[in-house]
């Protein structure tokens, strides 16, 4: 039904401004890709394995992460952490993020005493 | 089975630029053998896969940079200098081909009509060809125009446009000005280049003879008056096309140009020797009469067209005043 592809449309929007932050937040210790992908799951949030690879890679390209290839194990794998820089941009943009949160609770709290 | 994991990666990267196609492959290849248990079975490698998604959805993501030919940023310019140069570019080209047409060895109505609309799409199609490659090029090299104009300086209220038409009055259509315009031209470059040639479209055959019912010595003379009409009307539909509604100046130089082109018709009228002689002898064959009659009829018939352009002067000229007159009285509730 259209109003639910809106619905739905609406949803991703939202969750897509969060995404950057929810990554950078689970990145304090180096992981690989599908790690972290499994690590946000157990932490309930829900994002899919073809935003989180090239997100992480977007990232790295920006400067906020670092990367290196671990070939000491049996397979390869590409271990993305914080940059110092990234370090720095995440503590800010999580305090942006809680001040974004008081001000929509605040919005969303009155309507509910309409 | 790796294959298939072969394939779909295959499948993202093509749609990659090249310098990063090694790089993602190698993280897919990675991320991909994660996500499979060891010793995965086939079904195993095609959940995983297709729960990746689709290959053009995932490549889309890998992209730093999303795909234009013009972006959003120049688009609107794009689209304002396709408008004003594709109409220009094929009125000019369309105006050659005529020209050129007019002044070949062989000329006829098919092959001018044929030259103009050829000379028009020939024309468009380049201009709209070049203004786009143009543009995606400049797109290309990262050109941002509203970047540009922002470094400029800060907007402010004064640079509002103002609204487009205020004016009061009976407006005149752009297009019909413009083909106005383009008829004047066309047509007094049409009879110039016929008189110079000694050819003429109004022909009658008699006896395989061609007679022209006017001489060539009157239509030789007559050239300065064409371009005279030519220049009238290419100065009076670029006024209706400047002023854009009817005002008085325009009225009056509407006044003007009528009574200019009918005094000028009317005196080449009553040129003795405006009809050829041949074609008065084979007129006079078929009213079958004497010279006098004939006159008479001549100086009839001149009366006739006289009277015909006198009232289509005053017909335009008392349009023209009604329409100044409607625009510009004070509208009262």
């Amino acid at each position: 039904m259209p109003e639910d592809e809106l619905l739905q449309g609406l949803i991703v929007d939202l969750r897509r401004g969060t995404l950057v932050l929810a990554v950078m937040s689970s990145l304090s210790q180096p992981k690989y890709g599908y790690s972290l992908l499994q690590d946000m799951e157990n932490q309930g949030f829900r994002i899919e394995a073809n935003t989180l690879y090239p997100l992480l890679r977007r990232l790295e390209s920006q400067g906020l992460l670092q990367s290196q290839w671990d070939t000491a194990e049996s397979r390869p794998r590409k271990y993305y952490h914080l940059s110092d820089w990234g370090r720095t941009l995440y503590t800010r943009l999580r305090e942006e993020w809680r001040r974004m949160t008081r001000e929509m609770e605040n919005l969303l709290g009155e309507d509910e005493e309409k | 089975m790796s294959e298939l994991i072969a394939r779909y990666i295959h499948d993202v990267t093509r749609r990659l630029p090249e310098k990063e196609r090694e790089e993602i492959k190698r993280e897919l290849e990675a991320s991909i053998a994660d996500m499979l248990p060891d010793n995965p079975s086939e079904q195993d490698v095609i959940d995983v896969l297709t729960n990746l998604g689709p290959p053009a959805k995932m490549a889309e993501q890998y992209r730093q940079k999303p795909r234009y030919l013009i972006s959003p940023a120049l688009f609107d310019t794009y689209i304002h200098v396709l408008k004003l140069v594709v109409p220009i570019v094929a009125g000019v080209l369309a105006c050659i081909g005529v020209f050129g047409e007019i002044f070949s060895d062989s000329v006829s109505i098919g092959g001018v009509i044929g030259k103009i609309f050829g000379g028009a799409i020939e024309g468009a199609l380049q201009a709209a060809f070049w203004v786009t490659l143009g543009f995606a090029v400049a797109d290309y090299f990262g050109y941002n125009i509203s970047d540009y104009a922002l470094k400029q300086k800060p907007w402010t209220i004064d640079r509002l446009p103002p609204l487009p038409d205020q004016r009061q009055g009976v407006k005149i259509s752009r297009p019909s000005a413009i083909v106005g315009m383009s008829l004047s031209v066309f047509f007094t470059a049409l009879f110039v280049a016929m008189i110079v040639r000694g050819e003429s479209f109004f022909v009658f055959t008699h006896n395989s003879v061609i007679i022209s019912p006017f001489s060539q010595a009157a239509l030789d003379r007559a050239i300065p008056y064409i371009l005279l009409f030519g220049a009238l009307g290419l100065v009076m539909n670029g006024l209706k096309l400047y002023w854009g509604r009817w005002t008085v100046p325009l009225c009056i130089a509407n006044i003007v140009n009528n009574i200019v082109w009918v005094s000028v018709a009317i005196t080449i009228l009553h040129w003795p020797d405006l009809l050829d002689q041949e074609f008065i002898v084979w007129v006079s064959a078929f009213i079958d009469d004497a010279d006098i009659l004939l006159y008479i009829t001549q100086g009839r018939v001149v009366l006739f067209f006289s009277a015909v352009f006198i009232l289509a002067a005053m017909l335009d000229i008392g349009v023209s005043i009604w329409n100044t007159w409607r625009g510009n009285k004070e509208v009262t509730v």
